[in-house]
């Protein structure tokens, strides 16, 4: 197992993900589009777990607010093209660093506090958004969200948005390859070790988890903006407390202690909750056996639960 | 005569009406080894907390290299070359030795932000962190889990740890504690050579007196938070005060 690892590890970090985003590209001629508009749904939804696993897997920070990143980052996007008729492409790029702003607004705050108070935190705060958003009916439309999110010609389609998508999620996901190589990653792993200690060793620990706060809410940002444009619509739900439980429960699906662990969670949940709400409407119940399962039998992840076995 | 590296005036510290640190005053000279010996809630750990940043002196002041150093973090006070080693060994449990030492070598090199350089083949820090490893005796575990390794070499590694910020001033918490006799005489050895070799003073507290006799230079005896004693091993092991209120006890329980 390790030998193979190794020797997978070989090839450069660009190399292995073009191959595997060109795997995923030659699925397009044999895919439906309800099939393509899934698997960019579970791509986007991976991304999300990515997101949240900097804080949360990396971190050892648990996050119950990172909803609010991930739909600010769908409302950049939303009200700067709908609103105040800023170019598509540039509110995408745009809405991201709100994003990270928002994270660092928020992970201020919150990275005074641990543990517990920390969780706590995240989800008022994160719950806050979530009726700012909805109360600001003037600029948000409430509950009724935002629709008709303008297209630009190349991404117009199923398959040009999940060319696109492929390639956004390959982008993060390189970036974040690069990350874990970092010192910053490293002393941040050391820091959800024994925050004591680092302090003790010259970290200023809340420096660092701030940073991987605001680098958390930029990927969820990402994720957010894709999933916007995707559906071509925002709604408040989004933001709701909910949905900072999915990549959560991705992060443990796939295993929070691997880099590629959330992706294959976040898809796998996504895929699940598609395919089980086609014949039933009980995804919360399968979804509740999920996490008590995971919690029990595979605390560290499938992936985890793998490699141990 | 030696310079003073280590200055402590007039140090005060109360928990609910109990004082744990009266009028403390000590000094560390460049190179010294110093102990400070009590029994258990004598204030060795308070006094420890409140040189090395954790807890706030009520009142006093404390000096390192003539600097006032009152009151700083711990972070800061790292980087001002005082390093701590605790009770319980604390290392990162979850991180290779390799990672844990080269974890503090890049806090030591202002680089534990750094977003952009891959650790992979940065040949300063990983030579920083073998020549630690080396020092330590932990060169043939450093693939190995800190979890994985015994509380003793738990404790070396806590060192090395320590060692990575290039201290000038080195406070161990009891280094032997819950350690085998064996262990323990290897790691009075490589404290030794440590401080010798990186040019260290040494300020440490210590329950096994073979130990602090072994290697302090000079001792301190507290004795609910007051130091009732100083001077060198021989004084103290003769100090009749001493002896009453430590030493004794010591024997009878």
């Amino acid at each position: 197992m390790q030998t193979l690892r190794e020797q997978i590890g070989r090839v450069p970090v660009w190399t292995q993900t073009l191959i595997v985003g060109g795997a995923l590209l030659a699925f397009i001629p044999v895919l439906s589009e309800f099939q393509l508009s899934l698997f960019t749904e579970m791509l986007i939804m991976g991304l999300f777990a990515l997101s949240l696993n900097i804080v949360l897997g990396y971190g050892g920070m648990v996050s119950f607010g990172h909803a609010a990143f991930y739909g600010v980052g769908g409302y950049t996007l939303a009200i700067a093209t709908t609103r105040l008729g800023v170019p598509v492409l540039l509110a995408m790029a745009i809405a991201p660093f709100v994003s990270a702003l928002m994270g660092f607004i928020i992970g201020w705050f919150a990275v005074r506090r641990a543990n517990l108070y920390f969780s706590i935190l995240t989800l008022a705060f994160g719950q806050l958004v979530y009726l700012l958003v909805f109360q600001a009916r003037d600029i948000t439309k409430g509950d009724d969200g935002i629709q008709g999110l303008p297209v630009p010609d190349f991404l117009e389609g199923i398959v040009p948005y999940f060319i696109f998508t492929v390639g956004v999620v390959m982008v993060c996901f390189v970036l974040m390859r690069h990350l874990v190589q970092t010192p910053f990653m490293l002393t941040l792993k050391a820091t959800r070790e024994n925050a004591e200690r680092a302090q003790f060793i010259g970290v200023d620990v809340r420096q660092q988890q701030l940073m991987a706060f605001v680098m958390g809410a930029f990927f969820a940002g990402v994720a957010g903006v894709l999933m916007a444009q995707h559906n071509r619509f925002v709604t408040v739900d989004m933001l709701f407390w909910t949905t900072s439980a999915e990549p959560l429960l991705a992060c443990l699906l796939g295993g929070m202690y691997t880099l590629t662990g959330p992706l294959f969670g976040g898809a796998l949940l996504m895929l699940l909750e598609v395919v089980t709400l086609r014949f039933t409407s009980y995804w919360s119940l399968l979804l509740g056996i999920i996490t008590i399962m995971l919690v029990l039998v595979a605390p560290k992840g499938v992936l985890g639960w793998l490699k141990r076995s | 005569m030696a310079k003073t590296l280590l200055a402590v005036r007039g140090l005060y510290k109360a928990f609910g009406g109990i004082q744990t640190a009266h009028d403390l005053n000590l000094y560390v000279d460049e190179g010294e080894l110093v102990a400070v010996i009590g029994a258990n809630g004598a204030g060795k750990s308070t006094l420890f907390n409140m040189l090395s940043g954790y807890l706030r002196p009520d009142e006093g002041e404390v000096f390192l290299s003539e600097r006032r150093i009152t009151g700083k973090s711990p972070q800061a006070l790292v980087k001002l070359g005082m390093g701590r080693s605790f009770q319980q060994a604390n290392v990162f449990l979850r991180l290779s030795v390799y990672e844990n030492v080269q974890t503090a070598v890049l806090a030591h090199l202002g680089q534990a932000r750094n977003l952009w350089r891959k650790l992979h083949g940065w040949h300063e820090v990983d030579e920083a962190t073998e020549r630690i490893l080396q020092d330590t005796g932990l060169g043939g575990m450093a693939q190995r889990l800190a979890g994985e390794l015994s509380l003793g070499d738990q404790k070396r590694l806590e060192v090395g740890l320590v060692l990575a910020s290039k201290p000038k001033l080195m406070l161990l918490d009891e280094p032997t504690a819950g350690m085998s006799p064996e262990e323990t005489a290897q790691t009075v050895t490589l404290i030794q050579q440590l401080a010798q070799s990186y040019g260290m003073s040494l300020l440490f507290t210590e329950h096994d007196m073979k130990v602090v006799f072994g290697v302090a230079q000079r001792i301190y005896v507290l004795h609910q938070g007051r130091i009732i004693a100083e001077g060198t091993p021989e004084s103290i092991a003769h100090n009749p005060q001493v002896q009453a209120v430590y030493l004794g006890q010591e024997e009878t329980g």
